[in-house]
């Protein structure tokens, strides 16, 4: 599964309109397809294996019961199922701070800023475009930046992670924001 | 909205624009009070709806670089039971409405013919020979009307390759199922289901994934046993899945063929 692939046929979408309407054979088959990309995005937002478990399955209930709000005139399908996993990952850290607070402790610091994995994927073109708008960020900014998509952290976790004032990495963050958003629409 | 700029940000207690906001929302930075409130914002208020949504297609290619991950099989075996696909229970042996989803829909049984074939051939001599064993001495009359009732399926796990060979002998009301190539599962047993031609599923026992296991077809089953038919395992905890419900995703299936024997 690939979550920018930008050709017209969005098959997780068809499959998300079917599975809108009742259709059990499409969302198993979009299970089948699409849960080891959902897996992968909660194990890296909950280390704990059985957990990321359970939150997959919460998240296809979610997508079982509301795959009507998916709308394939607004986002691609697998793009929709991404950010409906990775919403859910984070409500559930945020519930259980704890379980955050675990994986902190034993987690090393921020990685280098020039550790940016460049994974090639079909998509590399459209990829290019955020990590290049990232890449254009002070180095450090860029990493907060990255840090906090792939691991759901909330500000005052970065702010520890980092050892920074937690005002100095709100402006920080935010004027990374500001300026990724020029970039991005340039 | 505005353009913005950097001096906006210097005193964090500020809120910053809500392009900003959407922003650190859409990241998930905030926790608690903070996080709720916006979420209801997003109901209320379309543009900011918009803004978000904006960022979470922009932000969406980074998903790329987070690797999938096999999903174990029990998260399937769960999630259906709980949205409801195992809501009809399984009876043993009377037809029960059956979950389409679970047992029809799986694309990757595809492309298993050919794989299918030596399996199929071992199971014929098999089959043969299971029948002369049973039989000694038999017309050859009799011996014909029930080789029409001898039949055979070759199971093919999802990689495509043979899991399983059964052999029926649907005159004498029995079946044998031959494990081929299969690791045992810690704590679960092989339940193997007739997939009637109407679509649904019945239960014919627990077998044994090591050894091949002789067992006796449920005289109510018997009828349904022929070409439109498939069998189909799934893995279950000790003593069959309770209350005739399957609980473990289908591992291995094939479709019934019965054996032609040459006069």
């Amino acid at each position: 599964m690939s979550t920018t692939a930008e050709t017209d046929h969005d098959e997780a979408g068809h499959l998300l309109v079917a599975t809108a309407a009742g259709d059990r054979e499409a969302f198993e088959t979009l299970y089948r397809r699409t849960s080891p990309k959902l897996f992968g995005i909660c194990l890296r937002l909950i280390p704990q294996r059985s957990e990321a478990e359970d939150v997959l399955q919460e998240i296809y209930v979610l997508v079982w019961n509301k795959a009507s709000q998916f709308d394939p005139a607004r986002a691609r399908g697998t793009v929709w199922l991404a950010q409906v996993a990775r919403h859910r990952a984070i409500d559930h850290l945020r519930a259980r701070p704890g379980l955050r607070r675990l994986s902190l402790d034993e987690a090393p610091p921020l990685p280098s800023p020039q550790a940016s994995p460049a994974e090639v994927t079909e998509t590399r073109g459209t990829r290019q475009r955020i990590a290049h708008c990232i890449d254009q960020l002070e180095p450090s900014r860029g990493q907060l930046i990255r840090t906090a998509f792939f691991e759901g952290c909330t500000y005052e976790e970065l702010a520890e992670r980092s050892q920074t004032p937690l005002g100095t990495v709100k402006s920080w963050i935010r004027r990374s924001l500001a300026k990724l958003k020029v970039c991005l629409e340039r | 909205m505005n353009d913005i700029h950097e001096d906006a940000f210097a005193d964090h207690t500020q809120q910053p624009p809500d392009d900003v906001l959407a922003g650190e929302y859409a990241l998930g930075l905030h926790s608690g009070e903070q996080r709720v409130v916006l979420e209801r914002r997003l109901d209320s208020d379309p543009a900011f709806a918009d803004a978000v949504q904006r960022w979470h297609a922009q932000l969406a290619p980074l998903f790329d670089e987070i690797p999938a991950h096999p999903v174990p099989a029990h998260v399937w075996a769960s999630l259906s039971q709980r949205i409801g696909f195992n809501a009809t229970p399984l009876k043993s042996t009377a037809p029960v409405h059956a979950r389409p989803s679970l047992w029809n829909s799986l694309r990757f049984w595809r492309g298993f013919a050919a794989t299918a074939t030596t399996a199929a051939a071992i199971c014929l001599l098999a089959v043969l020979g299971l029948h002369r064993q049973s039989s000694p001495g038999e017309t050859p009359t009799v011996a014909s009307t029930r080789a029409d009732k001898a039949m055979t399926a070759t199971l093919a796990n999802p990689d495509g390759h043979p899991g399983y060979v059964a052999m029926m002998d649907v005159s004498e009301h029995e079946i044998t199922l031959m494990p081929l190539d299969r690791t045992a599962t810690p704590g679960k047993v092989p339940e193997l289901w007739l997939l009637s031609a109407d679509g649904h599923a019945h239960s014919i026992g627990v077998f044994d994934d090591q050894r091949s296991k002789r067992m006796p077809i449920p005289a109510s089953l018997t009828p349904m046993f022929d070409e439109d038919a498939a069998l189909a395992v799934t893995m279950e905890p000790p003593g069959g899945a309770p209350g005739g419900v399957a609980t473990g995703t289908v591992v291995a299936r094939g479709g019934i063929t019965r054996l032609a024997f040459a006069p």
